[in-house]
C-alpha cells in the first residue's frame, strides 16, 4: 500500500509517499512527479520519512524524475530517508545521483 | 506474529501465486509472515523481502505471455540459513546472463533499469538458477543470525 501527498513550499514541490513503493504501486509516485513537473516545478523534494520500503521499481521512478528535473536545470532532493532505504540507495550507487538531506527543512534550503 | 520459545517454528513453507504484479502485495505478506514465524530479524526479513520482490516482479513481468501462469515459492529454514526457491514454467530466463549495472556512472549515463536482480544478489549470499524440465528454478540463500 502506498499513499501520496503532494504540497508546495514557495516554488518547491514536495512529494510525501507513505507505505511501500514497489512494482504494484510505483505508478502513483510516477503520476505525482508527472503532475508537479508538468506544472513547471523545477525543484522537488521527496519527503521519504514515511517511505517504508522501495524496490527497484521505485528507484527507477526516482532516477527518471531526476533526469527530467536536471534537464530543466532543477533537481530532486530526497529527505529523511529511513536507514533500510538509505542502505538500498548506497547499494545501488544512488547516493551520488540525488541531493540527500537529513530533513525536509534542510532540503528546502538546498 | 512474534515467537515465543514454545512456538513450533515452521521450517518449510510453500505457496503458489499467480505470476501477476497485482499479487505482489500478497506474496510480500506471505513472506513477511513466514520469515517472521521462522524467527528472522527485521533486517533479515527486509532484505529477503526485497530480494524476493525483485525476483517475483521479474517473473510476473517477463515469464509468461498474455495467457499468464503461476510461480511457486518455497521457503526453507535450517539452523543457519534461509533458502527461498521460485519455480515457474515460463520462458527461460537466466539472471546469470544479465550484465551487472554500472552503479558508478553519472546520472546522464545511467540506465534507468537493470537494478532488480543486482539488488537481489546484493541482499543475499547466493543467487542460483537452473532450467529443469521446462521450468525456471531460481534460488536465493541467506545466512541468518540465530534467534535468541
Amino acid at each position: 500500500m502506498l499513499e501520496i501527498e503532494t504540497g508546495m513550499e514557495e516554488d518547491i514541490g514536495i512529494i510525501r509517499p507513505s507505505g511501500r513503493l514497489d512494482a504494484a504501486s510505483f505508478t502513483l509516485l510516477d503520476a505525482a512527479f508527472e503532475r508537479l513537473i508538468g506544472e513547471g516545478l523545477r525543484i522537488i523534494i521527496l519527503d521519504a520519512g514515511e517511505l517504508l520500503y522501495t524496490s527497484s521499481s521505485g528507484l527507477r521512478v526516482l532516477l527518471s524524475a531526476q533526469k527530467r528535473l536536471k534537464q530543466t536545470g532543477g533537481e530532486l532532493r530526497i529527505a529523511a530517508l529511513r536507514p533500510e532505504i538509505d542502505a538500498v540507495f548506497t547499494m545501488t550507487g544512488l547516493t551520488s545521483v540525488f541531493t540527500i538531506r537529513e530533513s525536509v527543512s534542510e532540503a528546502l534550503s538546498g | 506474529m512474534k515467537n515465543t520459545s514454545q512456538d513450533v517454528r515452521p521450517l518449510h513453507v510453500k505457496e503458489i501465486f499467480r505470476a501477476d504484479i497485482q499479487k505482489l502485495p500478497d506474496m510480500v505478506l506471505f513472506l513477511e509472515e513466514t520469515l517472521s514465524s521462522m524467527g528472522l530479524s527485521p533486517t533479515e526479513i527486509f532484505d529477503l523481502q526485497l530480494a524476493a520482490d525483485e525476483i517475483f516482479t521479474n517473473i510476473a513481468s517477463y515469464a509468461y505471455g498474455a495467457e499468464g501462469g503461476s510461480v511457486s515459492i518455497e521457503v526453507i529454514r535450517d539452523a543457519t540459513t534461509v533458502i527461498i526457491t521460485f519455480t515457474d514454467s515460463g520462458m527461460p530466463f537466466n539472471p546469470e546472463n544479465l550484465p551487472p549495472p554500472d552503479i558508478g556512472l553519472d546520472l546522464s549515463d545511467r540506465k534507468i533499469g537493470g537494478l532488480g536482480i543486482y539488488l537481489a544478489r546484493q541482499l543475499t549470499d547466493r543467487l542460483t538458477y537452473r532450467r529443469d524440465d521446462g521450468k525456471n528454478i531460481l534460488t536465493i540463500k541467506k545466512a541468518i543470525s540465530q534467534p535468541e
